[in-house]
């Protein structure tokens, strides 16, 4: 595996170069290990969940199978999209499909290890929590996601 | 790891063995199968052969002393029996156990296989079978184990070698020196020899006595020879099984389910293109879609089939089972399989088998009796297992019966009430079946001693669950002292399920039809039919039958804003009836759409707690729809609405049958405040609901217009100084809300108590203590389902009323004085009305004593009404003690009581009471009160 392990602490140790998909919600720019992206998809047709936990928007058919959509705004706290529009980063988890709902796609970069910095104080413990790493890229800040935590947060 | 060699190995020996058990107790039912011997003895065959190329050493000897056995049975020369099928048995059972550590471990564990191979060989031969054992040790170390026959052993033994002898033997390794020593010893013995080989019947000669000296390389020669014919037939047997299977293909099962979601996904969008194709006048897209319909279908169908595997594959090792219990246990059971080729998908035969070895054990166990049981009953010595598998209506259903000694209901009964299962007013109302059923609950085992086979009560519920897990049912059907049936009935699938698709505010649901009991429009406008609405609850009338409606939209929390026109049916409410393991309940929808098959698919990990949806599936239209659970969602909506209707179902036909003096109904309130407080039943006329706007003022005085009589509608906060907005001043605030309202009946008055929610109704007996009581208009608390409430004491709120002081002061007549004995403060206080309102005046006594003591100094009463179970002193001896004072003038007294049987009124008599009557039945006490103040 060529991910980059990273701690969510100060103590960084990487290991070699990694391929991200990066992703912008509302103001702000993620990114997840692109072997984790199955398929970017546009908008699709929701199906609502009745008494589902707040983050799961509802169901999406991708060709005859259920993908599970997840707002990420909702799960770091932010409020909801005043957008129509958004896009979906298909991905997989243990046998199920996941959508993960963000505002915009961006290119797939490639990262070097001494890019990775220390997790800033001043990020939202909400967010916190499912940080794999930050780093800069032309003095932006892309904060790198656990996928595993992501998918499977325990909601509050 | 084990090699892949290894693994193959092990995966052809163990289907090899298990159907070796299987052919063998077949072949002993029927000895003069021919083709059943050859088969059981090439699969040995191949067995030692392999066994000996890999290098298992253990398993080779023995599987060649089986095989050794089988060819003198196949051939003729011995004759089976049961207990040479027993020692076959335990000798695969050994080579099963030695395929496991290999399996586990790599390697064979350590085992002494002389045990067993002594005992083959005493079939083999009778005498002696020892040497043969050992000599026959040191043939297949020497020579190429294909070539080592038991048979040529014989010649060196006879039947004066000893044990010791024998020991000696096994301690040698030379081959040659076994045989010369032997040999010498033999020479005495040979005629006994030659007798034993005239016994077998052999192709070969093998060596005579006398050349023995010369024999290793004549041995040896002859023994190739053997060696070279028995490579010839087994090489011929080889073919056969080889041709046998180059037709099979052995497939991974996960390869076939991911076969069967690909075609699934394409099931689903062969609907779409269907559908889309319906809709659009294109006749060659058409043509060429129902094209597509026919060999999807077929591909369908044929897919299902892979998974389908023949239920004989489950079903025939039963005959071992049977055979095996049935023996141990020294009953005779015959086992009959009827139906083995009813197929069944793999992974729902898997979750049967357990469940049907259970069922299984079961009737050896308990069902058969001891065949002199059967004989003193006038039944055959050898009792009758059937098992019987065939299709019905969409369904597989497996039944076992057994002609043994059938459920005994009244054992049943009796344990289950010895456990707690059940409680005896439970037990009075079951039926037979209902009894039978008890064993499936958990807990539960007659079994006066219970045995290893079948378990300690685990297994009928578990058996129940597992086949209900896999979509199935299991009924009984048992007559005492004829025998048991057990029925199981399995879906042939579990993916694809056919499903009710139902609408509501816009959003679509699928109902598996095995949850669907019935379809139920009801006019809305229609009374008698529709839902009846009992405080937090709504309710149904199905044919009588009581059942709790739930509202998908309300349970849900669906967004009622987006009902979508089209789908709503005006006028007309659509009910869903489904079933819930036994739970009727009714789901109200905006419209019912079609019935589909759906392809099931399962929900991601985290919405699997949301225990009201089975999973979600793909519409015809591409939509996502989510599949309800009629067991889930019950659970989810009941939260204990059903059992409240249950309650209250039970509560009002007890307190009409049991009542006794103390128990009370109240209505449960709550009033502004948020607190939940209780009203006397008895006291309420009437449950209103006015809007706020209909509320006017007299003055200070809020009234509401009831009928064509202004009623006074009371403020209860206000009276009672309680904390909170009080529900009139809320109406204030809100001219469009409801408010509920309590209409109470005060001599002859109506008035009304504005609460903020009617909640309840509740029986109780318990005490009112009113200790508590704090402050004016409370009678007291009440302790009701682990919560305290609030008793309202209705008189004394309207007593400190403006309006009601005038309605309260009774009427000054005066018919007649009434001594009123009575413990409980409420009926004291509304019998007192009542009697008041009627002309009388009552002075009230709290029980006997109290009575007795009034008396002593008042003695001008025209009438005593006394209850009678009071503290102190009960009625029954107030009575009597009124009767020895032998008064003349004492007024008569009548006793008064919630309920009265006639052995009440025997007892009243006797007392010294003039009569017993119903306290609540007001026209009698007036009538009776008339008869004595004339």
């Amino acid at each position: 595996m060529n991910e980059a392990e990273v701690l969510i602490d100060d103590t960084v140790t990487v290991e070699a170069i990694s391929q991200l998909c990066g992703f912008r919600i509302e103001k702000d720019f993620y990114a997840i290990s692109v072997l984790d992206v199955q398929e970017v998809i546009r908008k699709q047709d929701l199906t609502i969940i009745p008494c589902a936990p707040g983050h799961i928007k509802g169901l999406i058919n991708l060709r005859g199978q259920i993908v599970t959509a997840l707002s990420l705004r909702n799960l770091f706290g932010l409020p909801e999209s005043q957008n129509e529009t958004y896009m979906n980063i298909i991905v997989k988890s243990e046998e199920s499909l996941y959508a993960l709902m963000v505002d915009e796609i961006l290119d797939v970069m490639d990262v070097e290890q001494f890019r990775y910095e220390k997790t800033p104080d001043n990020l939202d413990d909400r967010v916190r929590q499912y940080i794999s790493g930050v780093f800069k890229l032309d003095g932006k800040l892309l904060i790198k996601l656990n996928l595993d935590k992501v998918l499977k947060q325990e909601d509050k | 790891m084990n090699s892949p060699i290894i693994q193959e190995f092990l995966l052809e020996s163990f289907e090899n063995l298990s159907s070796i058990s299987t052919e063998l107790t077949t072949y002993e039912k029927n000895p003069s199968d021919k083709e059943l011997v050859n088969s059981i003895f090439r699969k040995v065959h191949t067995l030692k052969g392999s066994a000996g190329f890999l290098g298992f050493q253990k398993l080779q000897e023995v599987t060649h002393c089986a095989e050794t056995l089988l060819d003198l049975i196949r051939e003729g020369s011995i004759s089976i029996n049961s207990e040479m099928i027993d020692v076959l048995l335990e000798t695969f059972d050994i080579c099963i156990k030695l395929l496991k550590s290999v399996e586990d471990h790599g390697a064979e564990m350590s085992y002494d296989s002389s045990i067993i191979k002594n005992k083959l060989n005493y079939f083999i031969n009778p005498s002696s079978s020892n040497q043969t054992q050992a000599l026959t040790q040191e043939n297949s170390t020497k020579i190429d184990e294909r070539v080592s026959q038991v048979r040529e052993i014989p010649m060196l033994k006879t039947e004066r070698f000893s044990r010791e002898q024998v020991n000696d033997v096994k301690k040698e390794d030379k081959f040659e020196n076994i045989i010369l020593d032997k040999i010498g010893k033999i020479e005495d013995k040979k005629i006994s020899i030659e007798v034993k080989m005239e016994n077998k019947k052999d192709s070969l000669e093998v060596a005579k006595v006398e050349n023995i000296k010369h024999e290793n390389s004549i041995v040896e020669e002859k023994t190739i020879k053997i060696a070279t014919v028995q490579d010839e037939n087994s090489d011929s047997s080889m073919n056969k099984s080889n041709n046998v299977a180059d037709s099979v293909v052995r497939v991974n099962v996960q390869l076939l389910d991911k076969i069967m979601n690909v075609v699934g996904e394409l099931v689903l969008n062969r609907n779409q293109i269907l559908q889309y194709a319906n809709s659009v006048n294109a006749t060659e897209l058409n043509r060429l879609s129902q094209q597509l319909n026919i060999i999807t279908s077929e591909l369908q169908g044929d897919i299902m089939t892979t998974r389908m595997q023949p239920v004989g594959s489950v079903l025939s090792k039963f005959e071992r089972i049977v055979r095996d219990l049935a023996r141990s246990q020294n009953k005779k059971i015959k086992l009959e399989i009827i139906g083995k080729d009813t197929e069944l998908d793999k992974t729902l035969l898997e979750a049967i088998r357990d469940p049907l070895t259970h069922l299984i054990r079961n009737s050896v166990d308990h069902g058969v009796e001891l065949p002199e049981t059967r004989r003193a009953r006038g039944k055959n010595e050898e009792g009758k297992i059937i098992i019987r598998s065939y299709h019905e209506g969409g369904q597989v259903s497996i039944e076992i019966k057994d002609d043994g000694n059938g459920i005994d209901s009244q054992k049943v009964l009796a344990k289950a009430l010895q456990k707690g299962i059940v409680s005896a007013e439970q037990a009075k109302a079951m039926s037979t079946k209902q009894i039978q059923n008890i064993i499936f609950m958990p807990g539960f085992s007659t079994a006066d001693q219970v045995t290893n086979i079948s378990g300690r009560g685990v297994g009928m519920d578990v058996v129940k669950s597992n086949i209900e897990k896999i979509g199935g049912t299991v009924d009984i059907q048992s007559n005492l002292g004829e025998g048991t049936t057990f029925k199981l009935k399995i879906p042939l699938t579990l993916a694809i399920v056919p499903a009710l698709v139902v609408l509501d505010k816009g959003e679509t649901f699928a109902i598996p039809q095995i949850s669907l009991v019935e379809l139920v429009r009801l006019d809305a406008s229609n009374e008698q039919n529709t839902i009846e609405k009992l405080y937090d609850s709504e309710f149904f009338r199905l044919r009588g039958d009581l059942i709790p409606i739930f509202r998908l939209s309300d349970t849900l929390r669906l967004d009622k804003s987006k009902s979508v026109i089209d789908e709503i049916d005006d006028g007309f409410i659509n009910v869903v009836v489904l079933n819930a393991e036994g739970r009727i309940y009714g789901v109200v929808v905006d419209s019912i759409s079609d019935t589909e098959e759906i392809v099931v698919k399962p929900l991601s990990p985290e919405l699997k707690t949301l225990s009201f949806f089975a999973g979600a599936t793909i519409m015809g239209d591409g939509k996502v729809a989510l599949i309800l659970d009629a067991l889930g969602f019950y659970n989810f909506a009941d939260k204990g609405h059903g059992h409240k209707l249950e309650k209250m179902n039970q509560d009002l036909s007890s307190t009409l049958e049991n009542s006794t003096g103390d128990s009370q109904e109240l209505l449960i309130c709550e009033l502004g405040d948020h607190r939940s407080y209780a009203i006397p039943l008895i006291l309420v006329n009437r449950l209103e609901e006015f809007k706020a706007s209909q509320i006017e003022w007299t003055g200070d005085q809020a009234v509401v217009k009831y009928g064509d009589y202004p009623m006074p509608l009371i403020n209860v906060e206000d009276v009672l100084h309680l904390k909170g907005v009080s529900v009139l001043e809320k109406a204030h605030l809100d001219k469009e809300a409801l408010i509920p309202c309590v209409v109470v009946k005060i001599r002859g008055h109506l008035f009304g108590f504005l609460v903020s929610e009617i909640r309840d109704i509740a029986v109780t007996n318990s005490e009112i203590h009113s200790e508590s009581v704090d402050r004016k208009g409370l009678l007291g608390t009440i302790f009701l389902n682990d919560r305290t409430i609030t008793m309202l004491d209705v008189h004394s709120i309207l007593e400190d009323l403006k309006i009601g002081k005038s309605v309260v002061t009774f009427k000054t007549k005066n018919k007649g004085r009434i001594l009123l004995v009575e413990d409980s403060p409420l009926f004291r206080k509304v019998q007192t009305e009542f009697l008041e309102e009627n002309g009388y005046e009552v002075i009230t006594a709290n029980h006997g004593k109290n009575a007795l003591d009034i008396l002593q100094s008042d003695k001008k009463f025209n009438l005593i009404i006394s209850d009678l179970e009071m503290p102190v002193m009960d009625g029954w001896s107030f009575a009597e003690e009124c009767t020895k004072s032998k008064d003349s003038n004492l007024a008569p007294i009548i006793a008064v009581s919630a309920k009265v049987t006639p052995k009440d009124r025997e007892k009243s008599k006797l007392s010294g009471f003039k009569e017993h009557l119903e306290k609540l039945n007001k026209e009698e006490l007036l009538k009776s009160i008339l008869s004595y103040i004339a």
